[in-house]
């Protein structure tokens, strides 16, 4: 302690930061349990127990913003979770050093351009009567859809788009962790005769199975949590029936309409599940990866 | 099943730069060559191009009579021991062992039988389940030479095999791969910069510098009929001394000065011609010299040298002592239980039998003829 106190100097405007905007605001989730005026402010405002929690749970909108967000996170990890590993994969096998660098940054790119305009891409893209999408199909014979307004088609497209987006960043952490893998393994691997396919089966993969193992651990315990941002900018309320989650049903509560109290109630349902799942999902990754994040 | 290998006029360049020069060897069928030389001098280039994990740039390798320049490395019919192992963490050690064999598809009753013979002769039958993580250095080394076995390769190459262990594991492993060798009767290729290794496990060491080969030879003809000075320094510990010396004729005897102080009389019987005033290097082994008793009288074919003790190094049976003899810095091995000390003036005796000489600018060895 003494040796350190340089350290914990250093380390003092990030716990006053967390102090002010993270622990201080913490105070006001008791509305949770209250009915919440603006005249009487926070804490003069009248207790009334758990009965937005019990009117929540009566609400079929609440309900359903559950349910979406389950459903679209759970598309997420099985069609958006493998494919930065096998990007990885295919970007390690890629032996010409310049186009693997060009590969790299190209596949990188979309991480750093903004929702907004990813999302704005996405309506121009799908759009009826301009789009190039509808172009094509209606060249194909296919008549024209209008994808951004059919619920049906809302969770292809946020996750195919943020495929597109945040595969390649994504990639980074399992390219690192097969840049890792010691090079004589792989030779002596050559002289035994194994194919580049074998290769990529019985020596890359298995030896980032720990890295994905933790990876995947940490993305279930954060199954609650979608692009909130990415999917107010996409949905409307045509599409509310597949695509209003918990957070955009929080934000149309409590910020347009105004009801403090039930959103903040959603919120703390929501944080709480989140902890536990976090936790849970540590305890599996402690367990089977044998790492854990805390 | 052991296979001849022959290297004739092998190159292996990077873009500009030329690592192994033209390099000519010939290994006999069983046989246990060592390739040593410092670092870099392109050991490890050698022996990756006879696997083919390194294209060779100019030159043919034949392995058994068959040009293997263009064969992938499996078509080769060798195995290589990896310094660091190689070994497949996520697998156990009969996985390790038999990951060769089931690449290939062989039948689950044939790769069991090879692990199972590998793991006894290894003595590796107890630790057959364990993930390479849970085994201590020397066992790591025995998974990475069952590996080698199972697939009964024609060759076996080894890099520098021993060089992650301690001293006494490297002792005892060496025994190992010497019984290895001499029960499969496999020719052997092996890499190493530890002259002991080279020294105990060779039938015939090949000494490389720069890319280039500085003798091949068996290591006790090595270690007495050095072709150079770089040879005569590599082979053998402590490392042979070396000094400058002028040679001076007096009356048809003839002396190599190393300074005003100290000249040496050289044994006029084994000397091919030289001439008065040539340079040249004098090469004495550290067990060669003897501190002179103070009532030995001086014999015929010794020479005395004086000088004083820098540092003496105890081993045990013997000590190393650093002298020094004017400008030169002289090593000399005495008996353990005698008392030296540091700064302590004293007198050198050599036996003119056994110097080397060498041509101060060619660094080539002077042949003598061999005592009688
Ligand atoms: N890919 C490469 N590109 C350029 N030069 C290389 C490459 N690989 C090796 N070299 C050079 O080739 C030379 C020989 O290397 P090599 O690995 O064969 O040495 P070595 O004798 O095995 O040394 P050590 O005892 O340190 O293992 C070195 O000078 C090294 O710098
Ligand atoms: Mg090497």
């Amino acid at each position: 302690m003494r040796r350190d106190h340089m350290l914990y100097l250093m380390l003092l405007p990030v716990i006053v930061w967390f102090l002010i905007f993270s622990y201080l605001p913490l105070g006001g989730l008791q509305i949770a349990f209250k009915q919440f005026s603006l005249f009487k402010g926070i804490t003069g405002s009248d207790w009334v127990g758990t009965k937005h929690f019990i009117n929540l749970f009566q609400s079929d909108q609440f309900l359903r913003a559950v349910k979406n967000t389950l459903v679209i996170s759970f598309y997420s990890i099985v069609f958006a979770f493998p494919i930065p590993i096998l990007l990885a994969v295919m970007v390690n096998e890629i032996q010409s050093q310049g186009y693997r660098k060009a590969v790299q940054t190209i596949v990188y790119l979309p991480h750093f351009i903004s929702v907004v305009i990813v999302a704005g891409l996405v309506v121009s893209f799908l759009s009826p009567a301009t789009g190039v999408v509808n172009n094509i199909l209606s060249h194909m014979g296919v008549p024209r859809i209008y994808f951004l307004t059919q619920p049906e088609w809302f969770r292809s497209i946020y996750i195919s788009s943020n495929i597109w987006k945040e595969a390649g960043f994504n990639s980074i952490v399992f390219l690192a962790s097969i840049m890792s893998i010691n090079p004589a393994l792989y030779e002596s691997a050559q002289v035994d005769g194994a194919t580049r396919w074998q290769m990529i089966t019985r020596i890359t993969l298995p030896s980032i199975v720990p890295t994905i193992a933790v990876l995947l651990v940490i993305r279930l315990g954060s199954v609650l949590e979608v692009g909130f941002e990415y999917i107010i900018l996409l949905y409307q309320p045509t599409t509310y029936d597949t695509a209003d989650v918990i957070s955009t049903y929080i934000y149309r509560l409590g910020m347009q309409g105004a009801r403090y109290d039930v959103a903040t109630a959603a919120g703390v349902f929501n944080a709480g599940v989140a902890l536990i799942l976090v936790l849970a999902a540590n305890r599996l990754s402690r367990k089977f990866a044998r790492t854990g994040v805390f | 099943m052991a296979a001849e290998v022959s290297i004739r006029n092998v190159y292996k360049r990077y873009e500009a730069h030329t690592v192994v020069h033209g390099v000519n060897l010939d290994i006999k069928p069983g046989e246990f060559v060592v390739l040593v030389g410092p670092s870099g001098c392109g050991k490890s280039t050698m022996l990756r191009m006879i696997a083919g994990l390194e294209e060779i740039s100019d030159g043919d390798v034949y392995i058994d009579g068959v040009r293997v320049n263009n064969l992938a490395p499996k078509d080769r019919n060798v195995a290589m021991v990896f310094q660091n192992y190689a070994l497949y963490p996520h697998l156990n050690v009969a996985d390790n062992i038999s990951f060769g064999l089931r690449l290939n598809g062989a039948k689950k009753d044939v790769v069991k039988e090879a692990v199972r013979t590998a793991s006894e002769i290894l003595s590796l039958q107890d630790l057959l389940h364990r993930k390479p993580a849970d085994l201590s250095g020397g066992q790591r080394q025995r998974v990475a030479m069952g590996r080698a076995i199972v697939r009964q390769p024609k060759v076996f190459l080894f890099d520098e095999p021993l060089s992650n262990l301690d001293a006494k594991l490297r002792t005892q492993m060496r025994a190992e791969i010497k019984r290895l060798h001499v029960r499969l009767g496999t020719t052997v290729a092996y890499v190493t910069h530890d002259q002991i290794e080279a020294m105990t496990l060779a039938d015939r060491i090949v000494v490389m510098r720069d890319g280039r080969i500085e003798q091949i030879g068996a290591p006790m003809e090595l270690f007495h009929r050095p072709a150079n000075t770089f040879v005569a320094a590599f082979i053998g510990s402590p490392q042979m001394n070396l000094l400058p010396a002028t040679l001076s004729i007096r009356d048809g005897a003839v002396f190599a000065v190393l300074d005003e102080r100290n000249s040496l009389r050289l044994d006029e019987s084994r000397l091919p011609p030289l001439t008065e005033g040539q340079e040249v290097i004098v090469g004495i082994r550290p067990e060669h010299l003897a501190i002179r008793g103070s009532d030995a009288s001086s014999q015929v074919g010794t020479t005395q040298l004086t000088g004083e003790i820098d540092i003496v190094e105890p081993l045990g049976a013997q000590s190393i002592l650093h002298t020094r003899l004017g400008e030169a810095a002289v090593t000399v091995m005495v008996d353990g239980l005698v008392r030296f000390d540091i700064g302590q003036p004293i007198s050198l005796t050599i036996d003119a039998g056994h110097v080397h000489l060498f041509d101060a600018e060619t660094q080539l060895t002077i042949p003598l003829k061999d005592a009688s």
